[in-house]
């Protein structure tokens, strides 16, 4: 097998964009970000400001005030922040939670853990298409509900949900929203001046920054606030304790910056690597994407196809870099709980492919994705037992 | 990735499991055999693995092995292994064939001998068949 791989899993992790891997080198080399951003010192005050500067930049592509933006290790512990936070926050009020079925484990894993803690939780289902219902959310909201969490874009289907809508019933009833934008900031418009979001969860290596760095964005309103899981030291409002990584958050900055002047250009180049994509693929007899296909994010196409077995599909299309739509036990074959949820058996869930993309990706890349795809598939329903 | 024989590992399978899973030699590709002929067909599509035999016996020997398949790299590995030893092997001398190397050749892990099992339940069927 050739060793050149394709890389069409972006939404796993983005290549860094070099400006960043460049900042953040400089930052690391240079003899002006030695000291430590906490420390009173000229140097320490340095690296502040090298902060303060990223902190800034982050916060204008997300449309708030700086000073709501939290540091963190990166999206699974601001998603842990704010549910596990916000709940405890809250908990003198009720110990009612809602989230939904088809959230990242970095989120489901929280309210679990919050549920040995006695809170109760209620996990929505979505519509066939990975939609939540407004009403059915509405249904589920009692008079403990204290926090709904439903993520913005799906990792697994780019299906976008309507958190402006969530948001203000979240408003009206005075129940904390926070939203897993992981797979969103950067990619798609927000403005959390006029988004009724309170939590925000952001992964720096989800648009082009650095892995092991991500950000919480906290809106100040009475009410709205986090207990914080780590404790001894002053950082990021006590929220965060921690020595802050200068060099990763400058490159995070930079690529928020980047992201907030190249999101309209990227938006259309995702469209038409989508749609080449999936026309190039489409005449597979029995071909379906997986989840909406009016509210979704065109950097990921999640696809299933009958009498395909996903380990063998993605094992032949090495050197293809593509992702499961679910994650396979060995022993079960066991289906992804996202493609699950949107109703799909456990065999055409086991057959899903997740192809995504990025600003790097190569037309003629995506053409040898679909040979090698059609190929793959062709090979495998040709030596399909008599009635599959 | 490498394995503990050294050998290159691409989504948790070796370098033969690699080779062997497209190889389809003994993939049935519904030419006439001659002999008379046993079909099987057995496993589970809900467990993730259904496998399509024909064998096609002359006198005491499997003169000609097909098969068709759904499954996992491993299992579709496993099958094209399996034809290559069972073919012109003596009905009598097939329960010898060494499953257990083959898993380990293959590299299958202990949660996979379903895979294993299920290739002795046809081993066992075939020489039923056959008596």
């Amino acid at each position: 097998m050739t060793t050149n791989p394709i890389y069409l899993d972006a939404a796993a992790s983005m290549p860094i964009n070099p400006q960043v891997s460049e900042a953040m080198i400089e930052c690391l080399r240079s003899d002006e970000f030695i000291g430590n951003p906490s420390s009173a010192n000229i140097l320490g005050q340095k690296a502040m400001q090298a902060i303060d500067l990223a902190r800034q930049q982050l916060a204008d592509l997300v449309g708030t005030n700086a000073s709501n933006i939290i540091w963190t290790s990166g999206a699974t512990e601001s998603n842990n922040l704010a549910i596990i936070g916000a709940a405890r926050f809250r908990s003198n009020r009720g110990r009612h939670l809602i989230t939904m079925k088809t959230e990242h484990k970095a989120v489901s894993g929280a309210f679990d853990y919050l549920e040995k803690e006695g809170f109760e939780v209620t996990r929505l289902m979505p519509d066939e298409t990975g939609l939540l219902h407004i009403d059915d959310l509405t249904a589920a909201i009692k008079s403990e509900t204290q926090l709904i969490s439903i993520m913005h874009v799906n990792n697994e289907t780019g299906v976008v949900q309507n958190i402006n809508e969530i948001g203000k019933l979240c408003r009206e009833l005075d129940v904390l929203f926070h939203t897993d934008a992981a797979q969103s900031v950067g990619k798609l418009p927000l403005n959390l001046e006029r988004l009724p979001v309170d939590l925000l969860s952001v992964s720096a290596h989800k648009m082009y920054g650095p892995q092991g760095i991500g950000a919480l964005y906290i809106r100040k309103a009475a009410g709205c606030g986090v207990i914080p899981l780590f404790h001894g030291g002053e950082q990021e409002k006590w929220i965060r304790p921690g020595t802050l990584p200068v060099h990763q958050i400058v490159g995070f900055g930079l690529a928020a910056e980047i992201a907030t002047s190249s999101m309209k250009s990227d938006i259309k180049l995702m469209q038409k690597l989508y749609q080449r994509m999936w026309n190039g693929i489409k005449n597979n007899s029995g071909i379906v994407v997986n989840g909406s296909t009016e509210s979704y994010f065109p950097g990921i196409l999640n696809v299933s196809l009958p009498g395909i077995d996903g380990d063998s599909l993605m094992l032949m299309l090495e050197p293809i870099c593509v992702a499961r739509g679910s994650a396979c036990n060995s022993k079960f074959h066991e289906a992804s709980h996202v493609l699950k949820s949107l109703g799909l058996s456990d065999h055409l869930a086991q057959s899903a492919i997740r192809f995504s993309f990025n600003r790097n990706t190569q037309f003629n890349e995506i053409d040898f994705a679909i040979k090698k795809y059609n190929k793959a598939v062709n090979f495998l329903r040709k030596i399909l037992p008599d009635g599959l | 990735m490498n394995d503990k024989s050294g050998t290159t590992q691409i989504h948790g399978y070796n370098e033969l499991t690699q080779k062997l899973f497209t190889r389809a030699e003994y993939c049935d590709s519904k030419d006439y055999f001659e002999g008379e002929l046993i079909e099987l067909k057995m496993g589970d599509l809900g467990l993730g693995h259904l496998l399509q035999l024909k064998c096609f016996i002359k006198g005491q020997t499997i003169s000609t092995i097909r098969y068709r398949v759904f499954g996992c790299p491993h299992f579709m590995a496993l099958v094209e292994y399996f034809c290559e030893e069972i073919e012109g092997s003596l009905i009598n001398d097939i329960a010898k064939i060494d499953l257990h190397e083959m898993q380990i050749k293959l590299a299958i892990p202990t949660e996979k001998t379903a895979l294993i099992l299920l290739l002795e339940d046809v081993i066992d069927e075939i020489r039923l068949q056959c008596v």
